[in-house]
């Protein structure tokens, strides 16, 4: 099977598009199209078992409980886990952030020891570091990019040491950067973390859809990633943690689905994941998402990498032709991945974007989320186009094509 | 092509109202938390402050700010006082012509809060 225009008519969102010229969506590190097959799963709970979960008294709630827990083992096998009990549901990576605040670092953390992040960082993985630190007397470090490749920079030789003197306690890092599409090295840098006695955690959103993921590979303790961004309903998002982890943690939130033992006045907590997936989850969602993980697997996320990277070659071909657009990061595709943010001389970010969305051309604008990242550009904006499966070059042509359209109106 | 049209291009690229004011009667400041674009508005009464005889806008941000900004001030030259309070946010969308996305409205309006607080401060 082909990717690109050859998969488009498993997606929806392509026939229902009211664009004479036809839907270019270039915004999926936003969120990504959604395939039939997910809207089908979703559906089908709906439909024919919509139970509840885990109180199977009656055949249809066994299904229900099932089709829940085939839907974790899927994503399970996806990202690389060793089990499927590595696998917690949550509402998307900003919550499985949270958890790892919460229950990880709120707990085991001791005052005037450090978490190191980036600067490159998705607000998902930053909001929750300033609140915990400020609670406990933690200490933030940040590894710097250089604002020319969009590389991570750090001194591999002394990175331990470097490490062990701050007293980090937890590294947590974006396995790709939303805005400026960097491949960050997290394997050679989870190693050297272990080494120093620091926990990992890696921010999978940009990731999961994009380049094919082990999270044993990586070396990851946690790894966090959203559905609605890997082809999965909205609401549902992913943590995996290393089940020993994950077994010495705390809840995350408390009641029901989550106890073992319950008196009036005290009670006892089930094991991973029950633990830390309090209430009725959200079923037909879970199983949305197991139906992304295998679409994917079907398509094969090395054959996914190997498409998006010849769109990103192409893209950064044509983009870099237009006089005035400005590319952020590196011109390398080998070394990036989903999103590319560009700047255009003289025209603001949201004129960009507007002017596009008026010809069919959906691309994104704004701080995308990493407002650090930003500042540190010195730009208010940027403007994103990223790229998933199902886009193909006749997308790119249409985006250079409006792009020229715009400098020929605002620059004539 | 609706947001853009050739008058709003031109307004972007030349706008007959930007400029500092020394010493006005009214200035309003107004920042767009959502996409940071700032503005300047000054307002320059006649001798018995009456009327507005001037209007300008300093600041930065993108065309459908700066080209608002500019009819904004071309429309309130001229009014008086009182008019130019009942000058409504929908008068000045009226202006614009097409009407912006949602998500592009305040960019247009940002001026006209600029006018409201210089308006508020006058006296």
């Amino acid at each position: 099977m082909k990717l690109g225009k050859e998969i488009r008519e498993y997606f929806p969102m392509y026939a229902n598009s009211t664009d004479p010229a036809g839907l270019c969506y270039l915004d999926s590190a936003a969120t990504s199209l959604k395939p039939r097959a997910v809207i089908d799963a979703l559906r089908g709970y709906y439909e024919e078992y919509s139970t509840n979960v885990h109180r199977a008294a009656y055949p249809l709630a066994e299904r229900a409980t099932e089709e829940y827990e085939n839907a974790r083992g899927a994503i399970a096998a996806f990202i690389g886990a060793s089990r499927a009990e590595e696998i917690v549901f949550t509402r998307n990576a900003t919550e499985a952030f949270n958890l790892i605040a919460a229950s990880y670092a709120g707990h085991f953390l001791r005052e005037g020891e450090g978490i190191l992040l980036s600067e490159m960082e998705h607000h998902a993985n930053l909001i929750p570091w300033h609140t915990l630190a400020r609670k406990k007397n933690l200490r933030l470090f940040f590894l710097p990019f250089d604002t020319e490749t969009g590389e991570l920079v750090w001194d591999a030789d002394h990175f331990v040491r470097f490490l062990k003197e701050r007293k980090i306690k937890l590294v947590s890092l974006t396995q790709v950067s939303n805005v400026l599409g960097t491949i960050n090295p997290i394997a050679v840098i989870a190693e050297k973390a272990h080494e120093a006695g620091a926990a990992v955690a890696v921010d999978g959103a940009q990731a999961v859809a994009h380049v094919p993921v082990d999270v044993q590979k990586l070396g990851a303790d946690f790894f966090a990633f959203s559905g609605h961004k890997m082809l999965g309903p909205t609401g549902i998002g992913v943590l995996y943690g290393k089940y020993e982890i994950l077994g010495k943690m705390p809840p995350y939130q408390t009641g029901s689905d989550m106890i073992q033992e319950v008196y009036l006045d005290r009670s006892t907590f089930r094991a991973p994941p029950a633990r830390y997936e309090a209430g009725t989850p959200h079923i037909a969602g879970a199983i949305g998402l197991g139906a992304a993980a295998k679409y994917l697997a079907g398509l094969g996320m090395d054959r996914v990498r190997e498409h998006e990277k010849t769109l990103l070659s192409f893209s950064m071909e044509k983009l870099s032709a237009i006089p005035g657009v400005r590319i952020l990061g590196t011109r390398d595709a080998e070394k990036r991945s989903g999103a590319l943010a560009f700047m255009v001389d003289g025209v603001h970010p949201h004129d960009a974007g507007s002017f596009c969305a008026d010809l069919g051309v959906l691309i994104r604008v704004g701080d995308h989320c990493a407002r650090p990242l930003h500042q540190k550009l010195k730009i208010p904006a940027s403007c994103r186009m990223s790229v998933g499966a199902y886009n193909d070059t006749d997308d790119l042509e249409r985006l250079t094509e409006a792009l020229r359209k715009m400098m020929s109106l605002f620059k004539g | 092509m609706t947001l853009y049209r050739q008058e709003i291009i031109e307004r972007w690229r030349y706008p007959r109202h930007r400029g500092i004011m020394q010493s006005p009667d009214g200035q309003g400041e107004r920042v767009n938390a959502f996409c940071g674009d700032e503005i300047t508005l000054f307002l320059r009464l006649d001798g018995e402050k009456k009327f507005v005889r001037e209007a300008r806008f300093t600041g930065e941000g993108c065309a459908l700010m700066v080209a608002s900004a500019d009819m904004l001030c071309e429309a309130i030259e001229g009014k008086i006082i009182d008019e130019a309070r009942r000058f409504s946010a929908d008068e000045l969308l009226l202006l614009y012509g097409e009407p912006p996305t949602p998500g592009r409205i305040p960019c247009v309006l940002l001026a006209h809060e600029a006018l409201r607080q210089a308006l508020a401060g006058l006296f």
